[in-house]
């Protein structure tokens, strides 16, 4: 008698709870390819790769959080550059938040310390990318250009391996982005011209801001501190603003050609 | 007569079409020994059935129309050889397996697939170019010699397969080769302007001598492997070589002008032998966790460091130039524990006073 009347009172509690309590929505799960535009806020569960085909466009709304399941297996097909989960970007992706409702892309679950999750945003010969307000965690790397020249500004990038990638041509603007606790932040690399300024990158193992012998970055002000090498140059003829770059282990590396 | 003429009409009308293009429509088999010459147009799916041998004579051009019926950007028309392909053309007159389309794009078409292969198919003096997978086997026996794979999505992929690649070259395509669970031999490839250029996996992998360069991810990527690699220029890649639990022996190489690392050692058990590094932007070799030798190569400088050590035990390298002769410049171009908690140091034991004689150069080959 006194189990039945246990069991009554926690269906009652339980149904009173559910009444009083707003309806959770499970997560919209994404993934494959977008072959048409597309608009998406909310909580979104990336269950595998994105890939965005040249000419569409995903678009995402101030506040809208995309987490990342990790890959099952150790792929190398069906995938498009990486063998973790990852969103290719061959269209265009408009991800603007705001300073309160920024756009966030971490992993499904809080991976154990240092393991990367994912492999990241690319973008991949994207023409009119914008990316604003982000907050991206776990990736190998948090976003990778690849010839495109999107705006990627506001936002803070951590603990991922490498920060942000700029590869091939293009005129992509770097502006007043966080890239901290890395491997590496801020790689420019393959013939890459874009305009870093007002940066602060902090807290990484390696490198804070690496450039490569044949790109020709436009250099303005940002705060390097705390890497290992804050600014690597493989063209030491490349100007930069040295105000910002400090208490790194070594704060610049000039590196010639053999 | 009239029936005379009737049979006529039907021996003399397939050979008068082969004359101009011969079209393949639907799906279809060809289910008998077929030489192809000319024109061919496959606006479907062809398949090769078993203990068929299909035939392709010099000069011979193929093209794929386009059908994408799932919206994916890929185009699906293409070929099944379960039989045997002979596929020998000449440099004077190459075969050429294209789209249809005037103005194509990578993937326009699906592949040439070679799928359980009863005898080793060929393909020689040819240019495949605007697939989804320019060459695709499954459970495959093949060779291919002076082949170029272009502007395919992927140049080659396959699994299960023994292939061998004499004097190919994968020029500008999303992926160069990818496969696993192979045995792969290369002989004086070239892989350049790709994203990936070679990725493989669980697989046997043997290339001498050719040039990975210029490829955007990494020049050669093998992870859980087994390769020998000989006298390869591997240079401006992002990285040049990146062996992930691999095993093997990387001899007599330039690695020079990568983005990144010449050399990227994960978890491996690797011979680093009597190689040239130089000009690689932030380390020649990356050793992470990783066994070996590291013997009788020439680090030249250019690089961040010469070498960098993660892995925890120390990294004993001797008989190597590290661009110095002197004991405090080799230590600045090295990074290991001296510099990081956690990892090992670096024992350079009796260093080389001069560089080591090393035949290779960029302009070689």
């Amino acid at each position: 008698m006194r189990a039945r009347l246990l069991i009554f009172s926690l269906l009652v509690l339980l149904t009173a709870c559910t009444s009083t309590l707003p309806p959770i929505s499970p997560p919209q799960e994404l993934s494959g390819v977008i072959s048409s535009d597309l608009t998406l806020s909310g909580e979104i569960l990336l269950t595998g790769d994105l890939l965005i085909l040249p000419g569409r466009t995903l678009t995402l709304h101030p506040g809208t959080t995309v987490r990342v399941r990790k890959a099952e297996s150790t792929k190398i097909d069906p995938e498009y550059l990486s063998s973790l989960t990852e969103i290719l970007v061959r269209g265009n992706l408009l991800a603007e938040g705001t300073a309160a409702a920024p756009i966030t892309f971490l992993p499904e679950t809080t991976p154990s310390a240092g393991e990367i999750v994912w492999a990241g945003i690319t973008l991949d010969h994207s023409p009119v990318s914008s990316l604003r307000h982000l907050r991206i965690e776990g990736a190998e790397q948090g976003i990778l250009v690849i010839s495109s020249s999107p705006q990627l500004a506001e936002s803070t990038i951590s603990n991922c391996r490498y920060g942000l990638v700029v590869q091939g041509p293009g005129s992509a603007g770097i502006y007043n982005n966080q890239i901290n606790a890395g491997e590496g932040g801020l790689f420019v690399l393959a013939g890459a011209s874009p305009a870093i300024t007002g940066n602060r990158i902090t807290a990484q193992v390696e490198e804070g801001l690496f450039v490569d012998a044949v790109s020709a970055p436009r250099l303005g002000r940002n705060e390097i501190s705390g890497n290992a090498i804050g600014l690597v140059l493989h063209n030491p003829r490349l100007p930069f603003d040295p105000d910002g770059i400090s208490t790194n282990r070594e704060d610049l590396r000039l590196i010639g050609r053999e | 007569m009239r029936r005379w003429l009737c049979l006529f009409l039907l021996l003399i009308l397939p050979l008068t079409a082969r004359a101009e293009t011969l079209v393949y429509r639907g799906e279809s088999t060809l289910w008998q020994d077929t030489v192809w010459s000319g024109e061919v147009l496959i606006d479907g799916i062809l398949t090769v059935a078993p203990g068929t041998t299909l035939e392709i004579r010099p000069g011979t051009t193929i093209r794929f129309t386009f059908f994408d019926s799932n919206n994916d950007g890929i185009g699906e028309h293409e070929i099944f050889i379960q039989g045997v392909l002979r596929a020998r053309g000449s440099a004077e007159a190459p075969i050429r397996f294209t789209s249809a389309l005037s103005s194509p794009q990578p993937g326009a078409w699906g592949a040439i697939n070679l799928m359980a292969s009863e005898a080793a198919s060929e393909i020689s003096f040819a240019l495949i170019e605007y697939a989804y997978r320019g060459f695709h086997g499954h459970f495959a026996l093949a060779a291919l010699q002076d082949t170029e794979f272009r502007c395919n999505i992927r140049g080659t992929q396959f699994q299960e397969s023994e292939v061998s690649f004499v004097r190919c070259r994968f020029i500008d395509n999303f992926n160069g080769l990818q496969f696993r669970d192979s045995q792969v031999r290369f002989a004086d490839l070239l892989v350049s302007g790709n994203y990936w250029g070679i990725r493989g996996v669980h697989s046997r992998v043997d290339l001498a001598g050719g040039r990975v360069t210029g490829n955007l991810v990494n020049g050669i990527n093998l992870r859980d492997c087994d390769t020998t690699i000989t006298a390869v220029i591997l240079a401006n890649n992002r990285k040049g070589l990146y062996l992930q639990q691999s095993r093997g022996e990387v001899r007599d190489s330039l690695f020079s002008g990568n983005s990144e690392h010449g050399i990227y050692l994960e978890e491996s058990h690797v011979n680093i032998i009597g190689n040239r590094l130089l000009n690689n932007g932030r380390a020649g070799v990356k050793w992470v966790a990783s066994q070996g030798t590291l013997q009788q190569n020439r680090f030249d400088g250019g690089s961040e460091y010469a070498l960098v050590n993660e892995t925890a035990a120390t990294l004993v390298a001797p008989g190597n130039w590290w661009g110095s002769d002197d004991s405090a410049a080799i230590a600045l171009a090295i990074r290991d524990g001296a510099d990081r908690d956690g990892v090992g140091r670096v024992d350079v034991g009796d260093f080389l006073l001069s560089p080591p004689a090393f035949l290779l150069s960029l302009q070689s080959m």
